[in-house]
């Protein structure tokens, strides 16, 4: 495993998860804090396995603001050089997005991309520090969590109301979303991203690409999306 | 065969008595175009509300049990409930002339001439000025038709209401690619689909394989077993070339447009300045919640709601699409949503 030492300023971790592939593609993986580093670990072998050279970033550090959250992971992103391709499920692709940095391509999988259309029971998981997204667990499934940073757990319950204005991705993207999913429904997913200029749009649900709704977590461990945003992104 | 077996094992409608409803008044009212509807009123002095069913579904679709019955519900709480089954649906399978109606219509119809005649009718019958107006699904759809196309229709609606009506046909997914290939059978005139809700009847709603359960919850998630035969025998209707050739239009231009595509409703919806209330299913995979939303956005009034019928909402359910008229839980949280917005 190589790791990239990152001045400690930027808080994010970037780590070869995979073998070390000389010549392949960079895909990074990009977890959302509040999410552990194995959660993507089906990824990581998915997109080996489609000969990508997979790479994971976390935010190993707590007390982290939003702005230094999102700086932090522009500059991580920003030393990977031209031809690195983006991956990343739930609330780190609005991390991504709101980095301004352009991958080749870009996954976004069960990522938020505008505010909720009506109310919901979102709550703040935690406002020193945070554990479990905004929403109820038998909502939005399971998967390895951590605690992390209460101003990040208020800044993803913020956007349930008020979304940030983020640059639109103007390389070829991939956005993924599942009516099941409470925190990025096909309303605030498909929609926004409608008038995106290279963007392919799939429903992770009983008629799209799986034979039932997928919960926000199941969008990250299921192995048809796994693959689908593999061969997406080894097509560059 | 299944013909057959539908006739001799008792998979035929169940007669209200059965259905434990009170008693109704029957009408059929001609159009302007020949054809005719057919309408149940549950009386109250009230405001009149014309409610209308979905696509290859009837009147009974909101009305089939006393229990699971929004026109029950409104007339207790002193509304004026007036079902509508559109042309070849239900009640209406005989035309003006006594002539059965089988096909050779499209959505338009339904929205040109049947809710015109409806509305028409129960302001004169009634004596209002006005109606309030809930649409499931198509029901919807061709209130959208009525209130952004008819001339006179602001004056006529008090209430614009739609149930789990899809406005968004962009990024077309398998429900809207197989209208598109349905209409390649052009020498079919219609598809029994009321039938096949008989014949699943006969199995009390039972399912079998996997494709089965799949089949059945791609209708609805929240509706006891103990209920589906009944509603499987009840709320079933043909299904027309007409209506698959429109919607074919539809996914192609990706916009709910006129089967000879120069109307496009949805645009129209922008002229609307009556007050609406647009709900869907947060389990509905007919009409997902972000094909249902369009409704809302293009409205042009400004007294207007979205509603998402969830759990993440608050709702003790995600809403499939029937969970929308004929779930567990519609009396309790759909049917006083849509009363107090009508009693505004």
């Amino acid at each position: 495993m190589m790791w990239w030492m990152l001045p400690a300023a930027a808080a994010w971790d970037l780590a070869d998860a995979g073998q070390v592939s000389p010549g392949a593609t960079k895909a990074v993986i990009v977890v959302t804090p509040g999410v552990q580093e194995q959660a993507a670990f089906g990824w990581v072998e998915t997109f080996e396995a489609e000969g990508l050279d997979a790479w994971v970033a976390t935010q190993p550090a707590r007390g982290q603001t939003l702005d230094e959250t999102v700086a932090g992971l522009g500059a991580v992103l920003e030393l990977q050089g031209d031809g690195v391709v983006v991956a990343a499920h739930g609330y780190a692709g609005v991390l991504v997005l709101l980095s301004g940095f352009e991958p080749e391509r870009l996954a976004l999988v069960g990522t938020p991309l505008a505010a909720q259309v009506t109310p919901t029971i979102a709550a703040h998981p935690g406002e020193v520090v945070s554990e479990g997204w905004p929403f109820p667990e038998e909502l939005t499934g399971s998967l390895p969590m951590a605690p992390y940073s209460g101003a990040l757990g208020g800044a993803y319950l913020e956007w349930a109301s008020d979304f940030p204005e983020y640059p639109t991705p103007a390389m070829p993207t991939l956005v993924v979303a599942s009516n099941a999913d409470p925190i990025a429904p096909p309303e605030i997913t498909r929609l926004p991203s409608l008038a995106w200029p290279e963007r392919s749009w799939h429903r992770a649900g009983m008629l799209g690409v799986a034979e039932s709704d997928l919960s926000h977590a199941e969008l990250l461990s299921d192995g048809r999306i796994a693959g689908m945003v593999a061969r997406f992104l080894a097509e560059s | 065969m299944i013909l057959a077996l539908v006739a001799c094992h008792g998979g035929e409608e169940v007669p209200k008595e059965e259905r434990n409803l009170p008693d109704a008044e029957h009408f059929v009212v001609a159009t302007d175009d020949g054809a005719a509807i057919a309408l149940t009123r549950r009386p109250n002095d009230g405001l009149p509300v014309v409610i209308v069913h979905g696509i290859s579904s009837n009147h009974r679709c909101w009305d089939l049990s006393s229990d699971r019955s929004l026109a029950v519900y409104l007339q207790e709480q002193g509304f004026d409930a007036w079902l509508v089954d559109l042309r070849g649906h239900g009640d209406a399978t005989l035309d003006a002339e006594g002539e059965r109606q089988w096909a050779g219509w499209t959505i338009d119809h339904y929205g040109q001439h049947d809710i015109p005649a409806a509305v028409d009718f129960v302001t004169e019958f009634t004596g209002y000025e006005q109606v309030g107006y809930v649409g499931h699904s198509l029901g919807g759809m061709v209130g959208a038709i009525y209130a952004g196309t008819h001339p006179g229709a602001e004056d006529k609606l008090s209430t614009l209401i739609a149930v789990g009506s899809p406005m968004d046909f962009t990024d077309p997914d398998p429900v809207m690619w197989s209208a598109l290939y349905s209409a390649g059978f052009t020498w079919v005139p219609l598809i029994p689909s009321g039938l096949g809700g008989r014949f699943a009847a006969l199995f009390e709603g039972r399912t079998f394989t996997p494709a089965d359960t799949w089949a059945q919850s791609l209708l609805f998630t929240d509706i006891s077993q103990s209920f589906v035969p009944l509603m499987y025998a009840n709320v079933g209707s043909p299904l027309t070339r007409g209506e698959l050739l429109q919607l074919s239009r539809v996914v192609e231009e990706e916009s709910f447009v006129s089967a000879e595509g120069s109307i496009d409703y949805l645009k129209a919806l922008n002229d609307v300045r009556t007050p609406t209330l647009v709900i869907s299913g947060r389990g509905d995979q007919i009409a997902p919640v972000d094909r249902v939303y369009a409704y809302y956005d293009a409205v042009g009034a400004e007294d207007k709601q979205f509603v998402v019928a969830g759990r993440a909402t608050g709702f003790s359910a995600d809403y499939g699409h029937l969970d929308l008229p004929l779930g567990d839980h519609a009396r309790e949280e759909i049917y006083p949503l849509i009363a107090e917005w009508l009693d505004r």
